[in-house]
C-alpha cells in the first residue's frame, strides 16, 4: 500500500465536486473538489507499489492541459495509465457540467 | 478458434511465451505450477495473442503474447459455471467464497444472464492451483450482448452488494466491457474498455458514438 502526494500551481477554478470511477480491478475512483487556493493537491492511494514516476507523468500531463484549482483524491485498483487519464478527464467534465451527474 | 478477453489458455511451457521473460524469475515457477495465461484486452495481431501471467503476489503480473498455435486448451469463465467447479474445490469448501459463488449463480440465472468468474477465483477453478485467499474479491464477467436496462443493472448490483465478498462485475457487450457498478448509477457516460483502450461513451452497446471519440 502506497500513498503518493503531488502538488501543482493552478489558475482555473472548477464549479463543483465530482466523483467518478469504481472500486474494481483495473479501475480507480476519482474524487475532485474545488479549492479556493490557486493550487491543486492530489493524493493517490494504491496497492500497487513502485509506480510513482508513472503517476507523476500522468498527473503532470493532466495539469499541463487543465490547470484547475482542486483537491483530487484517487483510489487506484491497478488501472492502466490510459484508464487513469480518461477518469481524470471524466472527473473534470462532470465537475463542469450540471447534467452529467445527479 | 475464437478467443475472448479473460479466457484462460493452457500452454506447454514458458518457452511458448513470446519475448524475453527470463528477467523475472517468478515467471518460470508460475508457469510450471499452473501452465495457464489469461487473454488480455488488446488486439490479436499475426496470431500473437495478448496474455497476462499471474504470479503469487500482486506485483507479479506480466503482459506478454503467445502464438495461437501453441495454445493447448481454452477455458472460458462461463465454462467454470456450467460445471459448478467450485463445488469440487476442497480449498474453498465451507468458506464465504463458496457461498457467494452459489448465490451469485442464482442471481444471474434469475435474470437469464451468462456469467463466469475471472481473476484469482477463475484462475484457481481452472488450474486447480490454490490462488484464492481470505481477502480475495470476486471478479466476474457477465455476457450482455444486448442492452441491459439500467433499472435491471441497479437491481443486480443491489443484490450483489448483500454478499459477504466484494464483487466486481464487468458487463461484456459486443463493443467492450463496462463496470456494472458504474452503469447501474445511471449518471451519464460510462467507461467502455475496448481492445484499443478505454473510452467514455453514453451507450456501451452502440457503435456510432465511439466514432466521435
Amino acid at each position: 500500500m502506497e500513498r503518493l502526494t503531488f502538488e501543482y500551481a493552478a489558475t482555473k477554478s472548477v464549479p463543483k465536486r465530482a466523483y467518478v470511477g469504481v472500486v474494481g480491478s483495473g479501475d480507480l475512483e476519482v474524487l475532485l473538489e474545488p479549492l479556493e487556493d490557486k493550487k491543486a493537491y492530489v493524493t493517490v492511494r494504491t496497492r500497487f507499489d513502485g509506480f510513482e514516476q508513472i503517476w507523476k507523468d500522468i498527473l503532470d500531463r493532466f495539469f499541463e492541459n487543465n490547470d484547475i484549482a482542486a483537491k483530487i483524491e484517487i483510489n487506484d485498483f491497478g488501472a492502466t495509465p490510459g484508464m487513469v487519464s480518461m477518469r481524470l478527464l471524466q472527473a473534470l467534465e462532470v465537475s463542469q457540467d450540471d447534467k452529467t451527474q445527479r | 478458434m475464437e478467443l475472448r478477453v479473460n479466457d484462460l489458455l493452457k500452454i506447454k511451457s514458458v518457452n511458448d511465451l513470446i519475448g524475453d521473460v527470463s528477467e523475472a524469475s517468478w515467471i518460470d515457477e508460475a508457469i510450471k505450477s499452473a501452465p495457464y495465461v489469461v487473454v488480455r484486452r488488446a488486439p490479436i495481431m499475426n496470431n500473437k495473442v495478448p496474455v497476462g501471467i499471474r504470479g503469487n503476489s500482486r506485483s507479479q503480473r506480466l503482459a506478454t503474447t503467445v502464438l495461437s498455435g501453441n495454445i493447448i486448451d481454452i477455458i472460458t469463465p462461463e465454462q467454470l459455471v456450467v460445471g459448478k467447479l467450485w463445488r469440487d474445490n476442497k480449498h474453498i469448501s465451507n468458506t464465504k467464497m463458496l457461498r457467494t459463488l452459489e448465490a451469485v449463480d442464482s442471481i444471474f440465472k434469475s435474470y437469464r444472464i451468462t456469467w463466469g468468474p475471472t481473476g484469482s477465483v477463475g484462475f484457481e477453478l481452472a488450474s486447480g492451483v490454490e490462488t484464492i485467499t481470505n481477502t480475495s474479491d470476486l471478479d466476474i464477467i457477465a455476457r450482455t450482448p444486448e442492452v441491459l436496462p439500467i433499472w435491471i443493472a441497479e437491481k443486480i448490483e443491489n443484490e450483489l452488494l448483500e454478499m459477504p465478498i466484494k464483487i466486481d462485475v464487468q458487463l461484456e457487450t459486443l463493443k467492450g466491457s463496462i463496470a456494472l457498478a458504474e452503469y447501474a448509477r445511471g449518471s451519464g457516460k460510462v467507461m467502455l474498455r475496448t481492445l484499443n483502450g478505454p473510452m467514455l461513451v453514453l451507450n456501451p452497446w452502440s457503435d456510432y458514438e465511439q466514432l466521435e471519440g
